[in-house]
């Protein structure tokens, strides 16, 4: 799958974990990449084309809700996808994500196979 | 206000282990004796219409076992001092969201702060609920304090 996937949390066994669903979808390991809050991935958004961002909202530094504010000033990032892969559950947040244009969400605990088809899913519809 | 039974405190733990790492967990007799003996412990605190603190206690070889089965590795390979103490944390925050759920949080508005590492006495409060299982022959100890005062998280 020729797609680059961003994961954003600021838990470094999660990220791991997430990555090895990632690449279970189909993805190459050199098409995954990893930032430990929304500053980091706003810094890797910057050098990297990407396609999907699975992105955790409680993070310190820039949370992802931060995150999801930045990335819609800016029109060159338009395309990008984002799901938030959070604890977070309030209706009036996630309206308030989708609003900004978040693609879809997931809710911690989740098993690996809704991680795997949701990015099927989101891939799948962009290719 | 809503409230949580330490049935349904330990349900929503097996839960997340079983959905997050595939670890099967079961409710067992919390015993006093045995719970001086966690020496790994992670706090989260939220904020909101309730406040409170969810804080769990377990074992070196508990993460060992869960850091194991998050990245699909043999506990052996595991360091301690680095997945191990990750692995606590990141079961606490969610652990700690699945109670902000359970209290009326897909309405409500709550605030949850991030997961940190305390010292192994932290949370054992006589107003707090404490629930035991047994994870795989490693016990887990879960806390759910209730705080009255609002704004634990203004900072």
């Amino acid at each position: 799958m020729n797609c680059n996937v961003l994961i954003v949390d600021d838990s470094p066994i999660l990220r791991r974990a997430i990555k090895k669903v990632v690449k279970l979808a189909g993805l190459e390991e050199d098409r995954i990449h990893e930032a430990g809050n929304g500053q980091e991935a706003l810094d890797i958004l910057e050098t990297v084309w990407i396609d999907l961002v699975l992105l955790d909202l409680n993070m310190p530094v820039m949370d992802g809700e931060q995150f999801a504010q930045e990335l819609r000033r800016r029109p060159d990032l338009e395309g990008v996808a984002v799901v938030i892969v959070s604890t977070e559950a309030n209706k009036d947040r996630l309206q308030r994500l989708r609003d900004l244009g978040i693609t879809d969400s997931l809710h911690k605990p989740f098993e690996p196979e809704d991680l795997c088809r949701l990015i099927s899913k989101v891939l799948g519809v962009k290719q | 206000m809503n409230n949580l039974t330490t049935d349904r405190l330990a349900e929503l733990t097996a839960k997340a282990l079983e959905r997050t790492a595939f670890m099967m967990a079961d409710t067992v007799t919390l015993d006093p004796d045995v719970f001086v003996a966690a020496n790994r412990s992670a706090v989260i605190r939220y904020g909101g219409p309730q406040s409170g603190v969810v804080t769990l206690h377990t074992t070196d070889g508990f993460l060992r076992g869960l850091a194991a089965n998050l990245l699909g590795l043999e506990p052996e390979a595991i360091d301690l001092a680095s997945y191990g103490e990750d692995a606590i944390k990141e079961l606490t925050n969610i652990v700690g969201g699945s109670v902000i759920l359970e209290l009326g949080g897909r309405e409500c508005t709550f605030t949850l702060g991030l997961p940190e590492l305390c010292p192994p006495s932290h949370g054992a409060s006589q107003v707090s609920q404490t629930c035991c299982l047994d994870c795989e022959g490693h016990l887990l100890f879960v806390t759910w304090e209730p705080v009255a005062a609002s704004g634990l998280l203004a900072a």
